[in-house]
């Protein structure tokens, strides 16, 4: 019972203390409310090295399983144990961490993200298919923008940016506001889920 | 034997690549001049930042991260520039990891080159994490929400922090979002009265419009084109306009595909063998 | 060429994972480790440097006790790796996601409903523009929230449906529009980089 009552409560407190303190000027249940929010960071702090400590179990294991393709395996090991003992005993203000972060990390992760503009030049050739109305609206409105978004809409005709603009302004704004909408409705009901114990799987609770 | 539209419809997509590569590298290399558009939420931001009165306290939330670098740090050095010349206190925070070591760069690269001091000027709050709940603190007591600053001295002994008392005592604050930390700006920060601008990649601009069309977000610098025309505004070129023929061409290369990819596809189906390049 | 090791590091990473767009090989392996073990070393590092400045120096310092029960949770968490006593680490993912919960509930209560919905409410249906804004928004809040006008016509119906889903076509192809134009500024850094920064052929 202890598995299943205590997480709950839990979720319970700590969710209604803060939402509660939004409505009423009390000074103790502000200031526990304050606490709250400042613990979760603390928290959260912790939980930013469960990934790293997961790869590490994870790639250990293969190693100990696998026979061949060690290599990648053991350099990932290397660079997350190295570059976290130099983080911790270095400071991550240390020339060194610095040097490796906007040298290394920094042009890696750039490229993996822009790696995704090839994969759409390769999706416009061979995917994406104007086979009914509904294709024509979505590809003729995205061509609108793409285009009037940059120099060379402006160049064509002076009114491709204006048309982009509205565009934005009215079509695309208003369904985004709805989806807003029915997002926030749908957070405030899985919200209150969470804080009356009817949500536990989003804590791992059965 | 194949039909043009089958050779077509199946080219290789290396080759697709590599058109696309010298699409952007030729302009990059041989500008060609194209105009800048200059979107109406640019100027808004543009505006916003030019009515501060001088000497503001201005909260700069700075959550690039390498994955927006090429869209949110110029943005960040044009934007970042004009409050500087406007002689903003800038208080720098972040949200993210990734964030906290373009702030440490925005104040050795942009801040201290333009002749700011640190602890002075500007100041590097620590690193904590989690959006929401550090705005929701932030916004209900800043003084409290952060204790120290990115070196670990305590906020107290810093002189830019002891214009901050609360939350009303910044005049703007200006977030390099995240889709998760603009939302955080908008349900936090925004209701304490507080103008927001923000810079975005343009991946979030169209779920960020409607909190720009309600006024929750007062002005709105989305991707290298918005960095650019930010760059124009403040008569600054930089890099974002360096790379908007770039831009130009490669939306072009963007359209020719998906054309050319239909006209296979169009000439396949009338044939009757099928749509050429189908994807199963 | 750049004569900075720095650069040429950058480079070499840059290089070796675009090899990946021709053909699987070792360099991309060995550069998509290193990237993710740096990754993930840095996002401890920072947890670390948090903890310690926000949690253990004021305990330590400033005899703040309190502060014991989110360093508690906190290793907990950690829990989650043992067989035994894995279900612990369920009390501070519940403390993460109640307080996550209690948050929420104000933030899109005011921000997303009722500024959004205050501002709708301003639009005119006398205006052109607000006219469409106000069709499209409410046919899409009808296409999501599975509403149905009682007694309409299956024609209303019908009609509102198409309309709802004209305009999410509209809004989704400038998602694309603005999408496309997000991940090539992405490769125009890269290519700024390599060959203004590594080979200056950019000026």
């Amino acid at each position: 019972m202890l598995r299943r009552e205590v997480p709950v409560a839990v979720a319970f407190i700590s969710g209604a203390v803060v939402l509660i303190a939004y409505f009423l000027p009390d000074r103790a249940i502000n200031q526990f409310s304050q606490d709250i929010l400042l613990w979760r960071a603390i928290v959260a702090a912790f939980a930013l090295g469960l990934g790293a400590v997961n790869l590490i179990n994870i790639t250990t294991r293969r190693l100990r399983v696998q026979r061949g393709g060690r290599v990648p395996n053991v350099l990932l090991l290397v660079c997350l144990i190295g570059y976290s003992l130099l983080g911790v005993f270095l400071g991550s203000q240390h020339t060194m961490y610095r040097y490796i972060y906007n040298n290394i990390y920094t042009a890696a992760s750039s490229t993996v993200f822009s790696l995704n503009a090839f994969f759409i030049a390769s999706a416009a050739y061979r995917s994406f298919r104007v086979k009914n109305i509904q294709a024509i609206i979505f590809f003729v409105s995205g061509f609108l923008v793409l285009i009037g978004q940059v120099g060379i809409g402006a160049a064509i005709w002076s009114g491709f940016p204006r048309v982009a603009q509205w565009i934005m302004a009215v079509p695309n704004t208003a369904v985004m506001r709805a989806i807003v909408i029915g997002a926030a409705l749908g957070t405030i009901s899985t919200s209150i889920r969470v804080l009356i114990g009817a949500e536990r799987a989003s804590f791992g609770a059965e | 034997m194949s039909t043009w539209h089958e050779r077509l419809g199946n080219l290789d997509r290396r080759l697709i690549y590599v058109f696309l590569i010298v699409g952007l590298l030729v302009p990059l290399i041989r500008p060609i001049g194209l105009p800048l558009v200059i979107d109406p939420m640019v100027r808004a931001a543009y505006g916003a930042i030019d009515a501060l009165p001088d000497g503001s306290l201005v909260v700069f939330a700075c959550n690039v991260n390498p994955g927006t670098e090429a869209e949110n740090w110029p943005s960040a050095v044009a934007m970042g520039s004009h409050l500087i010349a406007k002689k903003c206190k800038i208080i720098v925070l972040t949200l993210y990891a990734d964030g906290w070591m373009y702030a440490d760069r925005f104040i050795r690269e942009v801040a201290t080159p333009l002749g700011y001091k640190y602890g002075q000027d500007i100041a590097l709050l620590e690193f904590k994490a989690g959006v929401q709940n550090i705005l929701a603190a932030f916004a209900k007591d800043p003084v409290g929400a952060f204790s120290k600053d990115y070196k670990g001295a305590a906020l107290s002994s810093l002189p830019v922090m002891q214009s901050l008392k609360t939350i009303k005592d910044v005049k703007m604050y200006y977030d390099i979002v995240q889709l998760e930390s603009a939302k955080a700006a908008v349900a936090m920060i925004e209701p304490t009265g507080v103008p927001v601008i923000a810079a975005a990649t343009a991946v979030f601009a169209p779920e960020l419009a409607p909190y720009a069309a309600s006024g929750q977000i007062k002005g709105f610098v989305v991707g290298l084109a918005g960095s650019a025309a930010y760059e124009s505004l403040i008569n600054k070129p930089g890099r974002a306009t360096a790379g908007m023929d770039a831009q130009s061409i490669g939306h072009l290369v963007i359209g020719v595909c998906v054309i050319l990819g239909n006209i296979a596809y169009g000439a396949s189906r009338r044939s009757g063998k099928g749509g050429a390049g189908d994807v199963h | 060429m750049s004569t900075d090791l720095g650069v040429w590091l950058g480079a070499f990473m840059t290089i070796s994972l675009y090899s990946v767009l021709f053909k699987e090989n070792q360099f991309f392996e060995a550069a998509q480790s290193v990237f993710v073990g740096l990754a993930a070393a840095h996002t401890l590092v920072l947890g670390y440097q948090s903890i310690v400045q926000s949690a253990w120096q004021p305990l330590v310092a400033k005899g703040q006790l309190a502060l014991l029960v989110p360093i508690i949770l906190g290793l907990l968490l950690y829990t989650r790796f043992t067989k035994t006593h894995g279900w612990l680490s369920r009390v501070p993912m519940a403390f993460l996601v109640g307080s996550a919960a209690g948050v929420s509930v104000k933030a899109v209560l005011t921000a997303d409903l009722q500024k959004q919905i205050v501002s709708s409410m301003t639009l005119k249906w006398s205006n052109p523009n607000d006219f469409v804004f106000l069709l499209f928004l409410l046919s899409t809040l009808s296409y999501f929230l599975f509403l149905r006008a009682k007694g309409a016509p299956g024609a209303v119906q019908a009609g509102v449906s198409v309309i709802g889903t004209w305009a999410m076509m509209t809004a989704f192809g400038a998602a694309l529009g603005f999408t496309v134009m997000g991940r090539l500024s992405l490769l125009i850094g890269r290519l700024q980089f390599l060959f203004g920064s590594w080979i200056p052929l950019i000026k």
